[in-house]
């Protein structure tokens, strides 16, 4: 199941199945878990990074959905609501599992001279940057790249840029300010920048993927 | 604005956040510093790169494990 509008994108459709799911229906529960659960594992993947904690991860938030679905409001869409438990947990998971300190950013940043002109000016990115895009190997090659960033960064660019949640629901769900989000979302599409620049830039290609 | 200033500026530029009068110098900077106007280009692409790769991802995510399914509606039984 992709991110097209499934089942669960119809409204009336949408209402009776979370009938069926107050309901207790087990005809309910499984078309719940069975569309929205390919496209859960992915933004559990995304976040973890294992297959196998990622697994867990969505498990775990379906248990707590289920134990929650009496207090769904149903002023969001189901799909919406499990997506946000799913990041949490998600989130938590990445918490708990210390693991080595992380690489600092700044050396993807860019520096600036006294005179505030940067040290090493953005050379051209080929033409066919843009559409270089359309191969699956590039593509691959960018979600690589987004691996690489650290923790604290990757997960604020992929909260606010891929899973599409605003600066005050970014903020809440990793107990940081606003501030603080729109600062490490800046950072993380500078440091992101900077690793596709070895695909994307002339000069720098030599230096390749990693 | 400096080439440091607008770097710093492109996010709140690109959401709409600067105050008119800081928004204009950041287009005026853009206007004639190539550079900068590159690295801005690059930085939206960049950003455009991470939603369309990922998106990939979402989209070949096609099936789930059926024993992980199973597990997840066995959890709702009681034991």
């Amino acid at each position: 199941m992709d991110s097209a509008p499934g089942p669960l994108a119809d409204d009336a459709a949408e209402a009776a199945l979370l009938a069926g799911l107050r309901a207790g229906s087990d005809a309910a529960y499984d078309a719940l878990v069975r569309t929205t659960s390919a496209r859960l594992l992915a933004v559990a993947r995304r976040i973890v990074g294992s297959e196998e904690d990622a697994r867990d991860v969505v498990q775990d938030a379906f248990i707590s959905a289920f134990k929650a679905l009496d207090r769904f409001e149903g002023n969001a869409k189901l799909s919406t609501w499990l997506h946000r438990i799913v990041v949490n947990k998600a989130l938590m998971r990445l918490r708990t599992r210390k693991r080595k300190p992380e690489a600092p950013i700044e050396p993807l940043l860019p520096s600036f001279k006294e005179d505030g002109h940067q040290v090493q000016p953005a050379a051209d990115w080929h033409d066919g940057a843009d559409v270089a895009l359309e191969r699956a190997e590039t593509r691959a090659f960018v979600r690589s790249q987004i691996d690489r960033l650290p923790d604290t960064y990757r997960t604020v660019l992929l909260l606010r840029d891929i899973e599409e949640m605003n600066t005050p629901e970014t903020a809440a769900m990793l107990g940081i300010t606003e501030n603080a989000v729109k600062i490490r979302l800046h950072r993380a599409r500078q440091a992101l920048r900077a690793l596709l620049d070895g695909q994307f830039g002339g000069a720098a290609a030599a230096g390749g993927a990693r | 604005m400096n080439c440091r200033e607008c770097s710093e500026f492109i996010l709140r530029y690109l959401e709409g956040e600067l105050p008119p009068d800081e928004q204009a110098s950041f287009e005026r900077h853009m206007g004639h510093c190539p550079p900068c106007l590159r690295y801005l280009e690059q930085y939206k692409l960049t950003v455009r790169a991470g939603k369309v790769a990922c998106a990939e991802a979402t989209a070949l995510a096609a099936s789930v494990p059926e024993e992980l399914i199973q597990a997840i509606l066995d959890s709702r039984k009681p034991r």
